[in-house]
């Protein structure tokens, strides 16, 4: 858990350092008073010093359980992932109701259903269906 | 009773049939992701904003409203047919609900729950009709500086209130303001941290980065740890016995009084009313030892706190404009969507508004009866729905959410993203909460803050010199150096035991 923590507020450290760093090229001050550089450089700067002074609080700690991460699961985490990404990219190539039937299908599959009739009904439904929902009944534009 | 006149309007506006159904909608919607573990009522209602957008503001912000409490209500099912809480709130109730369902007394415990969270919700309803109208008005006395220490003092409350470690919780706010500057500068006009992207020049979505944290993050940790499945038990009787209500009566009284006050102060949560409403009810019972075996009072105390902390804490945010938890924020993100800001001058501006969701709540804690009580049934069979086609439909459902704001891919990949950041982040244990309330906040803030100082030439003695502002400010460095001791001090006993 503590390198966990550790690599976490490394990384914010950075994302504050890049935020002053993008603050101070905008003005901090001006004829009217504070500049758009103002508040997120001030914040950056107070976020730095946090991240700072928590590296050091945890560089003292002594080592905490480690982070539960189960194996099995963290596939399914990246599966799930890996399925919404390619789904995204393929939104507006395939159409919403081909992106999301095959999304649909995919997910289910991967997250262990083998009930072909179930995945095939849920599949249908939550493409085509939400997309009559959506585009025909809520007027929101679906690709 | 002014506030009688105002609500009377408002009940003509809530009682209009699209309304009524917005109401309705709103609950079964609510119920449904409290019913649903996994699925917590930020994550809900930020996933179903994109519902709301074709509805006029009034019928879209009542249906978010009943979605909120309806999830809030919903929580208590699983927490008593499977042990499993549908929202933190619930979770003390699985003590004692959990053991009642195994007595065979599962129906009694949800009916105490539901008439319990009725009684709760219908006096912090009638008591925002009282506070608001005189606490709004002195309220539209307030400045900039005055609106900058109040925001910043929410989030003192928020961030000191917050997790293990304040620092943690701090970066969290900090984090959490940062991105909500990104975008077009409010007072200037200049583009910041936008890269030349153009679709960052509206800022990051307030609604894709909280699908993402809340509703991607949450469902990536249930296909990573899948829950229970629901225990037999049959629903019967849910009214309870005369000894019953006896020992219920007292609890929802103090439950209700103990959720209400505490809800009026942003950043306590829902968690901690109903523990201290247990807490209390233990400690003045005759058989506390009674206490987690089933006792009537441990489930009728936290649910009446559950629904008088989530109606109370509507006060803070539509009073005077300051979220006090992650599903208000999301409330006031879609105050902001539909281009209102919470707040004073909402009373003034959109009366008809304000007062058309007041009174909302109070249909909606009547629709949330008939739901729970006679409907009980129906919802527990929802439990048995495989969480594979739970997870898969509430993706989906992030996906249409996301795209359909702008209508464009930038906003699911935003969600996506911030999807993986709020998995990683809760797997490690940050606190979420700050991050959510400085992002809503944020824009309003940095506003109120460069107008100050604009007013004073500079000076930040402003906020020093004007009492309001000095007193707010005082309070927020006080809670915050409560914090670090409080936190300090339980490091100091942990180390002396280990």
């Amino acid at each position: 858990m503590k390198r966990g923590w550790q690599a976490a507020v490394a990384v914010l450290l950075v994302v504050f350092a890049f935020f002053a760093f993008e603050s101070l090229r905008l003005s901090l001050r001006d004829a009217l008073g504070p500049g758009p550089g103002f508040f997120p450089f001030w914040l950056s700067v107070a976020g730095g010093v946090l991240a700072v002074v928590l590296l050091v609080q945890l560089h003292r700690e002594s080592e905490s359980e480690p982070l539960n991460f189960d194996r099995a699961g963290l596939r399914g985490v990246a599966m799930v992932l890996a399925g919404l990404i390619v789904a995204t990219a393929l939104l507006e190539v395939l159409g919403f109701r081909i992106a999301m039937l095959l999304l649909l299908v995919y997910l289910l599959v991967a997250l262990g259903v083998r009930n072909w009739i179930a995945i095939g009904l849920v599949a249908v439904a939550g493409s085509f269906g939400v997309f009559h929902v959506f585009s025909g009944l809520l007027k929101v534009q679906l690709p | 009773m002014e506030g009688l006149q105002y609500l009377a309007t408002g009940f003509a506006s809530a009682l209009t049939p699209a309304n009524l159904a917005f109401a309705l909608a709103g609950c079964v919607l609510g119920t449904l992701i409290g019913v649903l573990p996994g699925l917590g009522p930020a994550a809900g209602t930020a996933i179903l904003i994109p519902l709301t957008f074709t509805l006029d503001a009034t019928g879209g912000i009542i249906m978010l409203a009943a979605i909120y409490y309806g999830a809030m209500y919903g929580g208590t099912i699983t927490s008593v047919l499977i042990n499993v809480p549908g929202e933190a709130a619930s979770v003390v109730t699985c003590l004692d609900g959990y053991q009642m369902a195994r007595q065979g007394r599962a129906g009694t415990a949800l009916g105490i729950a539901a008439i319990g969270s009725f009684v709760g919700g219908m006096f912090a309803a009638l008591a925002l009709v009282v506070v608001a109208p005189p606490l709004a008005r002195f309220a539209l006395s307030f400045g900039p500086p005055e609106f900058f220490a109040l925001m910043f003092l929410g989030l003192c409350l928020v961030t000191g209130l917050a997790g293990q470690s304040l620092a943690a919780a701090l970066l969290m706010t900090v984090l959490g303001l940062l991105l909500a500057l990104i975008g077009i500068d409010p007072v200037r006009g200049a583009p910041r941290f936008t890269f030349g992207i153009p679709e960052l020049y509206d800022g990051l979505g307030f609604v894709p980065v909280v699908m993402g944290l809340f509703g991607v993050a949450e469902i990536l940790l249930v296909v990573e740890a899948p829950f229970r499945r629901m225990v037999e038990t049959k629903l019967k009787g849910l009214w309870p016995s005369a000894e019953e209500w006896k020992r219920s009566g007292g609890a929802i009284g103090r439950g209700t009084a103990v959720g209400f006050v505490l809800g009026l102060i942003p950043g306590v949560g829902a968690v901690i009313p109903t523990f201290m409403a247990y807490i209390l009810e233990k400690r003045l019972s005759r058989h506390p030892e009674k206490f987690g075996t089933g006792a009537i009072e441990g489930v009728a105390a936290p649910e009446s706190a559950n629904n008088a902390y989530a109606n109370a804490a509507m006060i803070p945010l539509l009073v005077l404009g300051v979220p006090s938890s992650p599903t208000i924020a999301i409330l006031m993100g879609a105050f902001i969507v539909n281009g209102l800001t919470p707040g004073p001058f909402l009373f003034k501006e959109r009366p008809d508004l304000v007062w058309a969701v007041i009174a909302s709540f109070f249909i909606g804690n009547v629709i949330l009866l008939v739901l729970n009580l006679p409907l009980v049934g129906l919802w527990a069979r929802l439990l048995k729905v495989p969480y594979q086609y739970l997870c898969a439909g509430t993706l989906l459902f992030c996906i249409v959410g996301a795209y359909s704001l702008k209508g464009t891919l930038f906003d699911v990949g935003v969600m996506l993203v911030f999807g993986i950041i709020g998995y990683l982040l809760r797997k490690l244990g940050f606190p979420l909460a700050p991050a959510v309330l400085a992002l809503i906040l944020g824009p309003l803030m940095e506003k109120s803050l460069r107008t100050s100082l604009e007013m004073s030439g500079g000076d930040f003695a402003i906020f020093a010199t004007r009492p309001i502002s000095a007193v707010l400010l005082a309070c927020a460095a006080l809670i915050l150096a409560v914090s670090a001791l409080r936190l300090a001090a339980l490091k100091s006993i942990r180390g002396g035991a280990s």
